[in-house]
């Protein structure tokens, strides 16, 4: 069961250390914004938006992973696997304003608070705060991208497990075996072999 | 300065899917300020581009890898290649994750344009609506590593190689052996391997 005063709590904070503002008439805006978030479970499977969508909405994750897929052709790439407390969105269409070239949905099930991207930025361009929203969004995307990088230039499958886990040191008992191959550009078989390699394999999981 | 590579940099805007002719004016602001140019060898550091300054550059001639400290394998490798005519930043100085450095060696002798920060600066202080340019811009640059991603996660050396060969056919032709593995996340004999089975 979600606590929503406490995620919007979290909302407020997270919007908060991202635009960096202390002025009392932005915070009582980004106070409000985040008790319009609309909070609610996410199941196995469920997508957040749509490959050439156009409708803009950003999510906070609240409990739970999203992945995200590039289409390349007829076939599906994963691109990124967004965790908890963050802010997720299609950054085609928030930032650029372009349909969608990715999609994302529900790996592991949990809950997510969204919000319209145009209710955002009614709010954010009342206070002369959307360049910074926006900018402070590419840093964060392009850092992520920089992250990914190193660890698929990594050209042995035993290396990119070790920099993933450098990374995200939980990401072993959050995304499922089947993501985090096709994550690491290697096959089921492979990683299951290098986890064993690497004294990382549970036969749990 | 020359003209030529300031008309170069004034393309490079223009073709840019955001710009409209509004923007000349602020286009025009920034290039009468530009005064460093430079050329480097063949092998040359760009110590210039260091993780100190915020400052902008554009390539205007040749091309450039930007190299980084590849923790697991303990030595210098690709990070990415960058062709004539892209802007250029030390990521060091502009995004979160700031380790491991980030430096550039030119590939070929280069030639470019330093921007300066103080001039960004002032021009969007100016021109605020050169912030579409910027975003613009920031939206390519992603694109191609976007799609360089999806590339690297490719589970088969030839795939990788072929899609070099189709999306990136500027940058292919450019790349010898050593830096075509890297820049595709395998093995030097891995990408042997792959030429050996086409052939």
């Amino acid at each position: 069961m979600t606590n929503h005063r406490s995620v919007r709590e979290l909302i407020f904070r997270e919007l908060y250390l991202l635009l960096g503002s202390h002025n009392k008439d932005v915070l009582l805006a980004l106070r409000l914004l985040s008790e319009h978030f609309v909070i609610e479970n996410m199941a196995l499977g469920d997508e957040l938006w749509h490959y050439n969508q156009n409708r803009s909405t950003v999510t906070f994750l609240i409990d739970g992973v999203i992945a995200e897929y590039i289409k390349n052709g007829r076939k599906s790439n994963l691109l990124k696997l967004h965790k908890k407390k963050s802010f997720v969105y299609s950054e085609d269409v928030v930032l650029y304003r372009t349909p969608s070239k990715t999609y994302a949905k529900c790996v592991v099930p949990g809950a997510v608070a969204h919000i319209s991207y145009h209710a955002m930025q009614d709010v954010f361009d009342r206070f002369g705060l959307t360049e910074i929203f926006i900018s402070q969004l590419v840093e964060i995307s392009m850092t992520e991208y920089r992250q990914s990088t190193y660890e698929l230039l990594q050209s042995s499958g035993a290396r990119r497990i070790l920099a993933v886990i450098d990374e995200h040191p939980d990401v072993l008992d959050l995304v499922p075996r089947s993501e985090l191959a096709d994550y690491l550009g290697i096959s089921r078989a492979s990683l299951f072999r290098y986890l064993k390699q690497l004294n990382l394999h549970d036969a749990n999981l | 300065m020359q003209t030529s590579s300031l008309k170069a940099l004034k393309n490079y805007f223009r073709q840019l899917p955001a710009y409209n002719r509004s923007h000349d004016e602020c286009i025009e602001f920034l290039l009468v300020r530009l005064t460093t140019q430079k050329q480097l060898p063949k092998g040359a550091i760009l110590d210039d581009v260091n993780e100190n300054e915020r400052d902008f550059f554009f390539l205007v001639q040749g091309y450039l890898k930007e190299m980084y400290r590849n923790p697991y394998e303990q030595k210098d490798e690709l990070f990415n290649f960058i062709p004539t005519g892209s802007i250029f930043v030390n990521e060091n100085s502009h995004f979160a994750n700031s380790q491991p450095p980030h430096y550039y060696v030119a590939h070929s002798r280069v030639t470019y344009i330093q921007i300066p920060r103080s001039v960004y600066s002032e021009m969007l202080e100016a021109y605020p609506r050169f912030n579409e340019l910027y975003l613009n811009a920031t939206a390519e640059i992603q694109r191609n590593r976007r799609e360089r991603l999806g590339m690297l996660r490719m589970s088969k050396t030839l795939d990788r190689i072929e899609w070099v060969k189709s999306h990136r056919p500027d940058i292919y032709k450019e790349l010898d052996k050593t830096t075509l593995a890297q820049y595709i996340g395998v093995s030097r004999a891995s990408l042997y391997r792959a030429f050996g089975n086409v052939s």
